[in-house]
């Protein structure tokens, strides 16, 4: 995991799994982990898409920007706690779907 | 997230109106160092920026419905959906009142572009959100423009936890107009260089797909930075009093320079993180087979900006000449003053010359850390380019013409 070395200081960090993750088992982990309900976007792109998991008031995921990488964007007023409450359960999640012993599909 | 949002209409050369006011996209760390340029001492630019903030707010929202609870959702979104925050008019009347903005691009976006990021400023800066306020409570509330000030009780650019503005009746307040989508000379762009191998109707098309609007907090993050979908007029009227009024004191030159300055940081921030940006690399690096597509894939991209139309007529590892038609300072300029008498297209020096700094000076294609010391490397450095505005549709040309050289 990179903090973004740019002017997103603080509030967006970079996760690096190999292969991708997908999406589908991503999202069932973090909504069954995440207290609150989450929103699913998909954005088109080229060659595929962009999906944005988001937390209102919370946190955003992006997934499929680059192969592997999930964007993790704190939202503003997001207090501490729950920032590190966000960073501990997604690397949880990506540490479980990393050690599965079957292929996992791409996105 | 459901918004009562005005109409987007699509203008010539790439532009858009919003309320008939002109949108276009600038960066956290443009929005900062334009600020801190314009807030030199004794040039009075802080009720400029409040005036001309509340000029483009009053113009929009007049034109957000028949009553008064339809007008204050439509301001409350704009605000939002445009990138500056979310804010709560509701205990806010036509006398005045308390107004909460929570989340504010300028109270707490522009500490994150500051030398020392998140440091909290001596002062607040929170000037374009008080115009903003006081134009559209006027507009909500059928009151002539000026009627109500916002005079600041707390402050998010300061370290409070919210901005707090209380509204307060004024009369006789000085007001700006604005010209709405301003002046053109009507000269139609030619078809873009055909010399490159960077598809622009693609790149065009593929940014078109992608959500720039505020997100729950009224802000956008993208591209590494936080873009604001800004009113045209407002940096217009904000860069062109400038310089009106350090010309009155013999520090024209001077104050064109600084622009052009402030600009170079708009240039490398967001050019450059839009040239390692993800979005980047799915849209336009596949399209680069040569260094100078790079040239052509960011004049691709500007023309998604709102800044008028690019095309680029020649360019190398020595130089580029662009030219631009309908450019947003040159229509501003001529909407507000008439026609120039010297060029104003500073922000659209800065954009060309870093473009060019960017991709020869700094290699940008190899990912570098965008920090202070490459900003120096690549805009201070011998091997810089300069750049010169040579053609100007503000003075009566029929383009805007923009050549840098080293």
């Amino acid at each position: 995991m990179a903090q973004s070395p740019r002017c997103m200081r603080g509030l967006h960090f970079i996760y690096s799994l190999t292969p991708a993750p997908p999406t589908g088992p991503l999202a069932a982990a973090l909504a069954e982990r995440w207290p609150e309900p989450m929103r699913r976007v998909e954005e088109p792109w080229p060659g595929g898409c962009v999906v944005r998991f988001t937390v209102p008031h919370v946190l955003e995921l992006r997934v499929g920007e680059r192969p592997g990488e999930i964007s993790l964007y704190h939202r503003s007023r997001t207090p501490p706690d729950v920032r590190a409450l966000a960073h501990r359960c997604l690397a949880e999640i990506l540490d479980e779907l990393e050690a599965r012993d079957e292929p996992l599909p791409g996105l | 997230m459901s918004r009562t949002l005005l109409p987007f209409e699509s203008a010539s050369h790439g532009r858009a109106l919003y309320g008939r006011e002109p949108l276009i996209f600038h960066c956290n760390h443009y929005n900062h160092h334009l600020q801190q340029t314009l807030l030199l001492p004794d040039i009075g630019m802080e009720s400029v920026m409040v005036d001309a903030a509340a000029a483009v707010a009053y113009a929009a929202v007049k034109r957000g419905g028949d009553t008064a609870e339809a007008r204050r959702k439509v301001a409350e979104d704009t605000f939002a959906e445009l990138g500056f925050g979310t804010l709560d008019l509701s205990k806010a009347g036509p006398e005045g009142g308390a107004v909460v903005i929570p989340t504010s691009h300028y109270g707490q976006m522009t500490l994150l572009a500051r030398d020392e990021p998140g440091q909290p400023f001596q002062t607040s800066q929170t000037f374009f959100d008080q115009g903003f306020v006081a134009g559209a409570l006027a507009a909500i509330h059928d009151l002539p423009q000026g009627r109500l000030k916002a005079e600041v009780e707390s402050c998010l650019s300061t370290g409070d936890g919210e901005t707090r503005l209380r509204l307060v009746p004024q009369e006789g307040a000085p007001v700006y107009g604005t010209p709405g989508p301003g002046f053109s000379s009507g000269a139609v762009a030619p078809a873009p260089n055909d010399a490159t191998s960077v598809d622009e109707g693609n790149v065009l098309a593929a940014l078109s797909g992608l959500d720039f609007s505020g997100n729950e907090e009224g802000l956008i993050p993208r591209f590494g930075v936080v873009l604001t979908r800004h009113f045209a007029n407002y940096y217009n009227r904000i860069s062109f009093e400038f310089v009106h009024r350090m010309g009155e004191m013999g520090l024209l030159e001077s104050a064109e320079t600084l622009l052009v300055n402030a600009g170079y940081h708009c240039a490398f921030n967001t050019f450059g993180g839009i040239m390692i940006s993800p979005e980047w690399d799915a849209v336009i690096r596949p399209q680069c087979e040569r260094q100078v597509d790079w040239v052509h894939g960011m004049v691709a991209t500007v023309n998604a900006l709102g800044w008028g139309t690019w095309r680029v007529v020649e360019a190398s590892d020595q130089g580029v000449q662009i030219r631009i038609y309908d450019d947003y300072e040159g229509r501003g300029y001529v909407g507000m003053y008439g026609a120039a008498k010297r060029p104003v297209s500073y922000l659209a020096q800065a954009a060309v010359a870093g473009t060019m700094n960017l991709i020869y000076v700094g290699d940008i294609a190899s990912k570098p850390t965008m920090d202070r010391a490459y900003f120096e490397r690549v805009f201070e450095s011998a091997g810089a380019f300069q750049v010169k505005e040579t053609a100007s549709m503000a003075k009566g040309d029929d383009y805007t013409e923009i050549v840098a050289w080293r």
